[in-house]
């Protein structure tokens, strides 16, 4: 329930709950689960996918940790900042020292049955970390590229530097990403912030000589030339392509994604379930998933513009922008607009760390609603 | 909005207005986002959509070829010459093979966290040298190299088809491969139809065989069927197609057109499901696809059965008859050129071409001297020798140069210029008329007559015969023969002008068929069909009708006359009189085949396969080598009233017509007629001869005796007999499937096998074995001895 300004003034803390911000986080669940029912399953099993079961378990979960989250007073988190952050970077190492290697990088912890992926949490600790680093320090001449050293090099590089040497460098970007989005709302200088861009410009072919590796380069040469290898490494964006492509308007009808149930698509649970959703939704499912992304977000900025303080505010921004980077790099990559990554598409890829997190980062945004400022 | 008075004010409150207008632009980047997101979209789904579509489309539904089944061929009675059997032949299917090792498969690097890709434990796609090496030991009689290569080649021709790995499987070979189905994707055991020839080697020339379709012919086929009704696909690579006989000359006849049906398969090319036709296009499964699909089913057309106008009866008997020997049997009817028997001797096993002939068996079949890859009925040409003295003859009574009674005297040799030209009796046949000379077969009569003539004449006659033409029998690429005049000479040593001329003794040469002269054992049964009716020239019939599946008759083939021999009828009948004669009459060249009870007409005739005096100077007193003997030809129609059919037997290397040849056409005479032979005998008439049968004139000693004596011994035609009877289960069953044919003149051999030791005893075998060929073997030996 959005209210205007003026009329909030009477509000208590504890006002009422976000509710449409509930119903947009519950209908994208309620997608993502569906599609997954179909994208995991295939003609040859009957029975619902145990990947479904599974994330239905991280999903109610995860809908049962943000209410709880959603009703806690922010300023629970501001003090607890640190302490997560703290926590984070243990997992971090944790799973540096004891994690299990898989295909070459160690990116779990084993706890039990499940597996923890304590960087899709480091996502949520630099959220909060930041946003009470920089609630307390309110800039009005903005911040410039020397201001931020220190923020950059308490909360961003140890999370970075522990998710890099996993290795998972796409993760360590979207951190960048993220915590420059925190920045840029903080008050990152115009001027910062344009030569930050001319120098990732400039800097990008470099980078890709340089920095990358033959495998992620390749990924970066399919996105200009997807048809070159179309069996080898083109295959991934072109089977996508076709399995987005091939719904059409109206799509091809729950159950009957060819290119997901029958193989032909790989990840198709995972990050390129935004495909298999695209073949049986066709492009009017899209565009309601779009919106539904795209609500999210924009009653998470609604939230930040209300927030009772600077650390409400720049929370929600900061939820809002792993949001946003998670959507952005997951369909662009999808969509065939930049590399592929192995960044999820939230609430809809399979994965419990990423749901979960994502719903606890929803809670923030709850929690931070419920107590909006009242004037 | 952030003025720097009311930011002092918020920075002690920690309130967020500060913070708002960058959170407008952040909510301006994510609409625009949206939009652009949006943009994408509508570009990849709407706009480019059924592009996509169709492609996903081609990912998961693969059309399958429901194989045609050839066409049958049938003998004029019913018996199977050519049929199709089902067989199993490996497949691979190029979409789903790599022709390198590809990197890792995709899914290796992908770390999944489900135990759901154990069920999708085979790794997506493998390439063929993997595969090759785990079919190597599997098939075991092929290299992982071949198989490579193969599919290379296939794959490189036509990657949306399946290519052909190995034909034909054996049991073992399937059973094996099927248990590591797992461990092959991409591969698959197909049940394709053979053709198989039920009778083996025994119309190996006439029927001909199949061969894989090669990649260079391919271009042609798809150029030629591409605006015809059977489309440009019609063949595809390692179809078989016809190369030989009759499966070459009927082939569109023959080939039917494949069906098609669509499967749905997943990335591992593992198959969901089918398309079917009919009813169960109710199916739920198929009701998901079925908006794929325009059409479930695309039903196969088998091809047409054949029924030709062969014998097997006849055919078998001939074979028999010929038996080691390499020669030629052409059996034809005379009033409508349906051919009964086409038999070039050695034959060969139609099968192996359909396979990959080995190299063992090839230079078996293509270093053989008897060379049982030539068809001789229609692609041998040899010396016609004395059969061409009939066109002689009807050039001499046609031109009024001579009349059936000018006679000649034969001394043993005729000169002409400074070259002594012998008789092949050497001491001379004395007075001889044209009855005598055809009889004794005089070719003094002939050199006269052929001087008297010139060659031009004689050469117009030929050509009115056939000679020196294509009969048109529309197989295996018949020769034409040769049929010499001057102008041919002078064309053909146009070179060489002092030997251009046409000389009196190429004359002498060219009338007794030799010298320049060639004909197929075809052609002269054309010539002697054309005598034996009075003048008309058939195309020789090999198919009766074609059959489509429902056993509608597309196609009925009609007796051809493609020509007219210019001639009296009367001239007719003395050539007839004196080919009677040959067999008929004291003096005859074949006198001791003659039949008592069946009156024929026949010549015998000898081709000079090396000069006479070649041979004897080399080989003075001497055995002549086998391949250096002459050949020996006879034609012959019988009844000699009313005539029917016209045999035409060249035995290589059989030296004297009258040995070799005159018993084969003999004994296929008595076969064919046995039925009308009984009744004459039983009526004490002849067949085709009205004239009273004179009295037989009994020697004190019983004529029939055992063994008999014949030219050849009983065993190469008697000894399939008893192996039939041997076998008696094997030949009821066989019996059984056969419509027993009306007339039944194969019940002679047929039921030979009843007379077992003991009956064979009392009935004196004749060289069919046969009772019915009995009789008239017993009478040529009395006939002989009476000295009629």
């Amino acid at each position: 329930m959005i209210q205007d300004e003026r009329s909030n003034e009477l509000r208590s803390r504890g006002g009422q709950m976000d509710w449409p911000l509930v119903l947009v986080t519950t209908l994208l669940c309620a997608m993502g689960l569906v599609t997954l029912y179909s994208a995991a399953g295939s003609p040859l099993v009957d029975g619902p996918p145990r990947a479904f079961v599974m994330q239905a378990s991280y999903m109610v979960f995860g809908l049962v940790l943000m209410l709880v989250l959603a009703l806690l007073d922010p300023r629970v988190y501001e003090r607890g900042a640190y302490l997560s952050f703290g926590v984070v970077v243990v997992l971090l190492l944790l799973v540096l020292l004891v994690g299990p290697v898989r295909g070459g990088s160690q990116r779990w912890l084993a706890l039990g049955p499940v597996n923890l992926q304590p960087s899709e949490l480091a996502k949520l600790a630099l959220v909060v970390a930041t946003a009470r680093y920089f609630a307390s320090r309110p800039r009005a001449e903005g911040w410039g590229l020397r201001d931020l050293l220190v923020p950059a090099a308490l909360f961003l590089a140890p999370l970075a530097l522990l998710v890099f040497l996993e290795p998972d460098l796409g993760t360590t970007l979207f951190l960048c990403f993220v915590f420059a989005a925190v920045t840029f709302v903080v008050g990152l200088r115009w001027r910062t912030l344009m030569v930050a861009l001319v120098v990732v410009m400039l800097g990008s072919p470099i980078a890709y000589r340089v920095v990358l590796n033959d495998y992620q380069r390749e990924r970066v040469d399919v996105l200009f030339a997807p048809d070159a290898d179309p069996k080898g490494q083109g295959y991934q964006a072109i089977q996508g392509r076709y399995a987005i492509g091939s719904g059409q308007v109206l799509g091809k009808g729950f159950g009957n994604s060819t290119q997901g149930r029958l193989r032909f698509l790989p990840e198709q649970h995972t990050d390129f379930i935004f495909s298999v959703f695209a073949e049986e939704r066709g492009f009017v499912g899209c565009v309601l998933v779009l919106l539904l992304y795209f609500g999210h977000m924009l009653l998470g900025l609604w939230v930040a513009w209300n927030a009772r303080d600077r650390f409400g505010s720049i929370l929600a921004s900061g939820v809002v922008a792993v949001f946003f980077c998670h959507v952005c790099i997951n369909l662009g990559g999808v969509l065939g607009l930049m590399p592929i990554t192995g960044v999820t598409l939230p609430l809809m890829s399979y994965g419990g760390s990423s749901a979960v997190t994502l719903l606890l980062a929803t809670g923030l945004l709850l929690s931070v609603s419920t107590h909006r400022r009242t004037r | 909005m952030s003025d720097s008075l009311g930011s002092l004010s918020l920075r002690v409150e920690g309130r967020p207005q500060d913070l708002r207008s960058r959170l407008g632009v952040f909510a301006g980047l994510i609409v625009l986002v949206l939009v652009m997101l949006l943009c994408r979209l509508w570009v990849l789904q709407v706009v480019d959509g059924a592009v996509y579509a169709a492609q996903a489309e081609k990912n998961h539904l693969k059309q399958r070829q429901i194989p045609a089944p050839r066409g049958s061929v049938y003998d004029a009675d019913g018996f199977r010459i050519a049929e199709v059997r089902a067989s199993f032949d490996l497949v691979a299917s190029p979409e789903d093979i790599d022709l390198e090792p590809v990197l890792a498969a995709m899914d290796r690097n992908h770390e999944s966290t489900s135990s759901e890709s154990a069920e999708w434990g085979v790794s997506i796609r493998t390439d063929i040298g993997t595969l090759a090496s785990r079919l190597e030991p599997l098939l075991s009689d092929v290299t992982e190299q071949e198989l490579i290569d193969r599919f290379v080649d296939g794959a490189r021709s036509d990657r949306w088809h399946d290519v052909v790995l190995a034909r034909d499987l054996t049991a073992d070979q399937l059973d094996r491969v099927l248990a590591q189905r797992a461990w092959l994707p991409g591969i698959a055991a197909v049940s394709r139809h053979r053709r198989s020839y039920p009778e083996g080697g025994l119309f190996s020339h006439l029927v001909g065989y199949l061969r894989e379709v090669r990649a260079d012919e391919l271009e042609g086929l798809k150029e030629r069927y591409r605006d015809r009704e059977q489309g440009e696909d019609w063949y595809r690579s390692g179809d078989l197609i016809g190369k030989y006989g009759i499966e070459s000359a009927h082939e569109e006849w023959l080939r039917g057109v494949d069906g098609a049906y669509w499967v749905q398969v997943d990335v591992h090319g593992r198959e969901l499901g089918r398309s079917t036709a009919g009813a169960s296009q109710a199916e739920e499964y198929y009701q998901s696809i079925a908006h794929f699909l325009d059409q479930a089913v695309v039903p196969e057309q088998p091809g047409h059965d054949l029924h030709l106008t062969i014998r097997r009866d006849i055919q078998e008997l001939a074979v028999e008859l010929l038996g080691e020997q390499s020669g030629a049997v052409v059996v034809m009817e005379v009033q409508t050129g349906r051919v009964l028997a086409l038999v070039s001797a050695p034959g060969f096993d139609p099968e192996i071409f359909s396979r990959r002939i080995t190299p063992e068996a090839w230079k078996v079949l293509s270093q053989d001297p008897r060379h049982p890859l030539v068809d001789k009925a229609l692609q041998g040409v040899y010396p016609p020798g004395s059969t061409w003295k009939m066109i002689v003859a009807a050039a001499a009574l046609g031109t009024d140069t001579w009349t059936k009674e000018t006679t000649v005297r034969c001394k043993g040799s005729h000169k002409v210029g400074r070259r002594r030209f012998h008789c092949w009796n050497r001491k001379g046949h004395g007075r001889v008329d044209l009855k005598k000379a055809l009889a004794g077969s005089c070719d003094v009569y002939f050199y006269k007559a052929g001087l008297a003539l010139g060659i031009d004449t004689v050469a117009r006659y030929a050509s009115m015969f056939g000679m020196g033409d294509r009969t048109g029998i529309a197989i295996n690429s018949e020769s034409e023969g040769l049929n010499p005049d001057t102008g041919w000479k002078r064309r053909r040593f146009r070179s060489r002008p002092q030997s251009a001329a046409w000389k009196l003794g190429d004359t002498a040469s060219a009338v007794i068929g030799q010298g320049y002269t060639l004909a197929t054992p075809m052609q002269l049964t054309i010539m002697t069909a054309a005598i034996a009716n009075g003048g008309t020239v058939y195309r020789p019939l090999l198919l009766d009708r074609v059959v489509g599946q429902n056993g509608d008759v597309v196609h009925r083939a009609d007796p051809e006359v493609v020509g007219h021999v210019d001639l009296a009828q009367e001239h007719f009948q003395s050539i007839r009189e004196g080919m009677l004669s040959v067999v008929d009459d004291l003096g005859g060249t074949a006198r001791k085949q003659r039949v008592r009870h069946l009156a024929y007409a026949g010549k015998t005739g000898t081709a000079q396969v090396v000069s006479l005096k070649t041979t004897r100077r080399r080989y003075r007193g001497k055995k002549v080598p086998r391949h250096l003997l002459d050949h020996a030809w006879f034609v012959g129609y019988a009844p000699y009233e009313d005539p029917e059919l016209a045999v035409t037997v060249l035995v290589e290397h059989g030296e004297h017509g009258s040995q070799a040849s005159a018993p084969i056409v003999r004994k296929i005479f008595e076969h064919y007629f046995a039925n009308r032979i009984q009744q004459a005998k039983e009526g004490h008439f002849r067949v085709g001869d009205s004239r009273p049968l004179p009295p037989l004139r009994r020697k004190k000693k019983p004529i029939v005796r055992a063994p008999p004596t014949p030219e050849k011994p009983a065993p190469a035609v008697g000894s399939p007999a008893p192996t039939v009877t041997s076998v008696g289960g094997v030949e009821q069953v066989g019996s059984a499937m056969r419509p027993t044919p009306p007339g039944e003149p194969s019940a002679g051999i047929r039921q030979a096998p009843i007379e077992s030791a003991d009956a064979r005893a009392s009935v004196t075998t004749g060289p069919l074995g046969s009772p019915s060929s009995v009789a008239p073997t017993a009478s040529v030996i009395s006939d002989e001895e009476v000295g009629l």
